[in-house]
């Protein structure tokens, strides 16, 4: 069976990009959060195996809706997707129960690897 | 579609939203510098178009918008305090991040952001992180709570709540010509239709007939899907304005408020963005010829600020969007006198709101003492005139000295389908767009009756001006027959027509019926057909011209 993932990211076209990385190396896209709220409530409902998760978002950010997810489930496999200059935010993401990182602009290889490492 | 270019369509239209998005939040935050709220979203804006233009391997955006971004990092984290001089470089780094944007989308190489660049830099290092200078002695007392109320800051409570519900269920985006491209088909189909419904007939067999009615009838539903799916709120567009508005105060010395409702109303895509450069000249000509100086404001009487309000909202087929000033108005005896001396208003004719705009949009009219750079009127309203009634819609013009002056444009919901009354005159089929139409009836020739030069019809005990279509097609067709051809016996076919608030009358030779017309091109010559705006396939297959009533 396929592994789900759960994709949290404000702007649709980085959700497109991330999700046709993901589906293309045979991972199935459960769902698509634009929020961290919404991505808390997605997580509750889908438990996906694995999150992609955005730092900067309307409506709670990354970092707080980690901490969430995290309180919530502390097997949570969480993979931060930040923009360059956030090193600081990374930081704190990865003290708030986040697993791994990768930087904007993405390379395919590097966010498979990312995720491969992730799940074993 | 190669994977590339899906991506970049995405990204043209993502970063789009956020641009105006962007521009909306940083009028909001020159007006309010301690509004948390607008600084998150235009953070937010940035950081996403930075991020998208990151991974389209667009450098010269992602450069621009990092520099921005660490500029707004330092007010974020009030290292610094919002004023009017960090606005205007926000404000024109956002302008030139816009035209790089879309110069990169359009494939064109983007303007050198360099010196744009030098002058973020520069600001983040003059006076430095010193900046909310207090007393030595305070500044870490002060410093501290400060800190931590970044720390605790929340985020915006759903501040576009439409955003968010939208997002929630699942949408794609859809490049507006393959709905245009599906609209075209369904015309086509709709064609077909009508001749399968013709042939069905002659077969005389029921089931058959039953059949092309419910064929019928899904088509009929497949169009209202597609048209539904061209709708987009406005604020897409009207969320440029405030600062359309601001800089042309700015630019003109003028104290303004401005105001946006209905910014939630959905309008044709293709409607929208026609109308988008049309709001911008009555804008900005609100703001130059409208409201007038602060000094001349006080010394009538009035507040100094002035006051214009954009408003857009549904009324039964038509939607309405007016801009309203407060400003000193437009003297209508001197536009009256002026269009007399040029002879284009007869000597004692009154002019109705709309007469007196389509005045004033005549190339080369103007009663302005002086033409500014910003907005000559007279030219510019000529533009707005034809882009209007481009789209089967009036403007009319309300104003009164002093007390200020309205521009109302009513405008059909959508332009890919048209409810029109279809009429025949000298053997052509015509359609005129039933948002015109109040009714069709007959008369006898002689209840026709002449008064002034011009003939008039008696309708629910109104005087109607009755325009003879017969006369005026074959004028314009040149052949110089008098209108008395067509219907040889005494019967007047007449449509009554309300446009922009006037009520007019036409005859024609007979009438074919209401039917919803596809439409298949509005660009027609300007003045090809002078009291036409447009043409349309009819389901029989043959063309149709539009008449364009507010010509008449």
């Amino acid at each position: 069976m396929s592994r789900t993932v759960l994709i949290v990211d404000d702007a649709i076209f980085m959700r497109t990009m991330i999700a046709d990385i993901l589906k293309g190396a045979g991972f199935e896209v459960v769902g698509e959060a634009s929020s961290g709220v919404e991505a808390i409530q997605l997580y509750r409902d889908l438990k996906p195996d694995l999150v992609t998760m955005d730092i900067v978002m309307p409506d709670m950010g990354g970092i707080d809706a980690v901490k969430a997810i995290v309180g919530e489930d502390p097997d949570a496999k969480i993979l931060m997707c930040s923009a360059m200059g956030q090193q600081g935010l990374v930081v704190e993401a990865i003290q708030a129960g986040a697993r791994d990182f990768v930087v904007k602009p993405f390379q395919p290889s590097r966010v498979l690897e990312a995720v491969q490492r992730l799940l074993g | 579609m190669s994977q590339q270019e899906k991506y970049a369509g995405l990204f043209a239209a993502e970063a789009r939203e956020h641009l105006a998005e962007m521009s909306r939040a940083l009028v909001a935050l020159e007006s309010e510098p301690n509004n948390r709220d607008s600084l998150d979203a235009i953070f937010r804006s940035v950081h996403t178009i930075k991020g998208m233009a990151a991974a389209m391997g667009y450098e010269v955006a992602t450069h621009l918008a990092h520099n921005i971004e660490s500029v707004l990092d330092e007010l974020r984290l009030e290292k610094r305090t919002v004023d009017s001089a960090v606005v205007d470089i926000l404000l024109q780094s956002s302008d030139q991040l816009e035209e790089v944007v879309v110069a990169t989308v359009e494939g064109r190489e983007p303007p050198d952001p360099a010196a744009m660049v030098e002058q973020l830099v520069l600001w983040r290092i003059s006076e430095g992180a010193a900046a909310p200078t207090a007393p030595a002695g305070e500044t870490s007392a002060a410093d501290k709570p400060a800190r931590k109320k970044v720390a605790d800051s929340k985020p915006a409570a759903s501040r576009r709540p439409e955003r968010s519900a939208a997002r929630s269920d699942s949408r794609v985006r859809v490049d507006i010509r393959r709905l245009d491209a599906l609209m075209n088909l369904i015309g086509e189909l709709a064609i077909v239709r009508g001749q399968l419904r013709a042939l069905a007939a002659e077969t005389g067999m029921e089931a058959m007939q039953d059949a092309v009615e419910r064929a019928g009838g899904l088509i009929g539903e497949m169009q209202v899907q597609v048209v539904e799916s061209r709708m987009v709120p406005v604020w897409q567009i009207f969320d440029r304005f405030p600062r359309v508005v601001r800089d042309a105060a700015r630019t003109l010395g003028k104290e303004i408020e401005f105001d946006v409702a209905g910014k939630n109303l959905e309008l044709d895509r293709t409607l929208l963005d026609a109308i988008s450069d049309p709001l911008v000249h009555l804008l900005r000509n609100a703001v130059d010829h409208g409201i007038e100086s602060p000094e001349k404001r006080k010394q009538a009487g009035k507040p100094p600020t002035g006051h214009i309000a954009l408003s857009a909202r549904r009324e039964k087929s038509r939607v309405i969007v007016e801009v309203r000033d407060d400003g000193r108005g437009i003297d209508r005896n001197k536009v009256i006198a002026k269009a007399r001396d040029a002879g284009i208003l007869e000597r004692d004719a009154e002019p109705s709101a709309q007469e007196l705009f389509r005045i004033m949009a005549r190339p080369g009219f103007s009663t302005a003492a002086k033409i500014t750079e910003l907005s000559g009127r007279g030219v510019g309203m000529d533009v707005v005139h034809n882009a209007i009634r481009g789209l089967g819609g009036a403007v009319e013009l309300v104003t009164e000295i002093g007390v200020g002056t309205t521009f109302r444009m009513e405008l059909p919901l959508t332009l890919a389908i048209l409810r029109a009354l279809v009429v025949k005159v000298n053997g052509q089929v015509y359609a005129v767009p039933a948002t015109f139409t109040r009714e069709s009836f007959e008369v006898h020739e002689s209840e026709v009756q002449e008064v002034h030069g011009r003939e008039w019809v008696d309708w629910h005990d109104h005087l109607l001006p009755l325009t003879r279509l017969q006369k005026m097609f074959a004028a314009d067709s040149g052949n110089g027959s008098n209108g008395s051809n067509g219907s040889a016996e005494d019967t007047v076919h007449v449509v009554a027509l309300e446009f922009g608030g006037s009520r007019l009358a036409v005859s024609v030779d007979g009438y074919v019926g209401e039917e919803e017309i596809v439409v298949k091109a509005f660009n027609m010559p300007l003045g090809a057909v002078p009291v036409c705006s447009g043409a349309t396939v009819r389901p029989d297959g043959r063309p149709a011209l539009v008449l364009d009533v507010g010509s008449l």
